[in-house]
């Protein structure tokens, strides 16, 4: 005898009829599936109230100590007043080059030394727990205020070459060398502070240096083109030494010798 | 209620429509596994596995075919199972095979499942899901293809091997030899 597909059928159909599902089982299933859901929903509920990026970086900056930030729009708005009051008194061109220059070591300095005052802490463990690490927040910041010095020292630059009559290039590395050398000096500062504070150093560093411009710009033929060679000689020594000081700070807070969240 | 508001509401959360899912297809599932694993105990662990994962990673399933969908997550679970066993079964001998009892010569009517998986286990687990998708589920051979990753024709010819393998033995009609 022959068998057909449907007796293996009629098998399947005779057999399902006797598979008996336990329910105790078919209960387990379904109390398993809603533990499960239970979990993807609180799992969501997380989820929603997890912080986006955005909403991270706006809370870090709404507790940050906002102080240095108006004293650096103050800097900058006092800076301006100054090259005004300057201008208006009268000024020759070189004095008001110098000033210029002395406003964009002060601008690189203060730059700086807010790095100083808001990532100066002695528990560097903090720091670990906090969503961004200290040197990602340094190096955020140097960003930000890298930005801003660029609009102001783009201001300068826009005002002595279009009021003063200064070239461009001469512009360019009249306020970019000075910017650069404090800058270099004030992070040479930042990396000094191994478990001590320095602050200090940064006003006095800001002053001394200040004074240099000033002497410098006293220096007769200093701002002309024959000096240029010179001009940048420096400013490409400055660059250098500045890339090598940024590389050095963040080569010891790697370490954990420099800086910690606060 | 139908099964494309069944998921919507599923996908709300709803835990009334994942019992009702589970009152639908529980059964199906659990025996399409039975069929597979031919153990009880395993066929309720993976078929309850095959629901969970469904909850756990199927949100974002909206075809219209749930009970296809809940089987093909079964039948990989299976596959699984059999690649962790694997080594630790024999494959069953056509001597064996003989000492298999005839459901027509017993008298107890339940003895149709154990017979059934018997012969099932003698089948390699590739054909034997064909056999049982088709002859149980009564799904189309696309599907089944789809489900298994083969062409129609690997589908169609796998069954139909099944089938032979399946009536030479139920007639008692396969060579010792072989």
């Amino acid at each position: 005898m022959t068998m057909g597909d449907s007796e293996i059928k009629n098998l399947f159909v005779r057999a399902n009829a006797q598979v008996h599902i336990d329910e105790a089982r078919k209960q387990k299933t379904h109390q398993a599936m809603m533990m499960e859901m239970e979990k993807q929903e609180i799992n969501k509920q997380r989820m929603e109230m997890m912080m986006s990026i955005k909403n991270i970086l706006l809370q870090q900056f709404q507790y940050m100590d906002k102080l240095f930030f108006y004293i650096y729009g103050g800097l900058i708005c006092l800076g301006i007043i100054f090259i005004a009051v300057l201008q208006y008194i009268g000024v020759s061109q070189n004095e008001i080059i110098t000033v210029c220059m002395a406003g964009a070591g002060i601008l690189s300095i203060t730059s700086i030394g807010v790095i100083d005052k808001m990532f100066f802490g002695k528990m560097a463990e903090l720091g670990a727990s906090c969503y961004f690490n200290t040197k990602q927040c340094v190096a955020a910041w140097m960003v930000m205020s890298g930005m801003v010095n660029v609009v102001v020292l783009f201001l300068m630059a826009g005002y002595l070459n279009g009021f003063w009559r200064v070239g461009l290039l001469q512009v360019g590395l009249y306020i970019l060398t000075p910017y650069l050398l404090s800058g270099m000096i004030a992070l040479g500062i930042l990396s000094m502070e191994a478990g001590r504070k320095h602050s200090f150093l940064f006003g006095i560093s800001g002053v001394f240096l200040s004074i240099g411009y000033g002497i410098i710009g006293t220096i007769p033929r200093v701002m002309t083109l024959a000096a240029m060679w010179i001009w940048t000689a420096v400013f490409i020594l400055s660059l250098l030494l500045f890339v090598i000081q940024i590389k050095r700070l963040f080569n010891r807070m790697e370490k954990g010798d420099v800086l910690c969240m606060n | 209620m139908k099964e494309s508001e069944l998921i919507q509401k599923l996908h709300n959360g709803d835990k009334e429509a994942a019992g009702l899912i589970i009152e639908r297809y529980y059964a199906d599932i659990y025996r399409f596994c039975l069929y597979m694993v031919q153990s009880e105990e395993d066929a309720y662990d993976i078929a309850q596995e095959s629901f969970l994962k469904f909850i756990k990673y199927g949100t974002s399933y909206h075809h219209q075919n749930l009970r296809g969908y809940l089987l093909t997550i079964a039948r990989n679970l299976c596959f699984d199972y059999f690649r962790d066993k694997k080594g630790t079964e024999t494959p069953v001998g056509w001597e064996e095979l003989d000492k298999i009892p005839k459901p027509r010569n017993q008298i107890k009517e339940t003895e149709d499942i154990i017979y059934l998986q018997n012969l099932l286990k003698a089948l390699s687990p590739d054909i034997r899901e064909v056999v049982v998708l088709r002859m149980y589920e009564e799904m189309k051979f696309k599907d089944i293809a789809d489900m298994m990753g083969c062409s129609v024709s690997t589908a169609k010819s796998r069954f139909r091997l099944g089938i032979s393998q399946l009536k030479r033995m139920m007639e008692g009609e396969h060579d010792d030899g072989r």
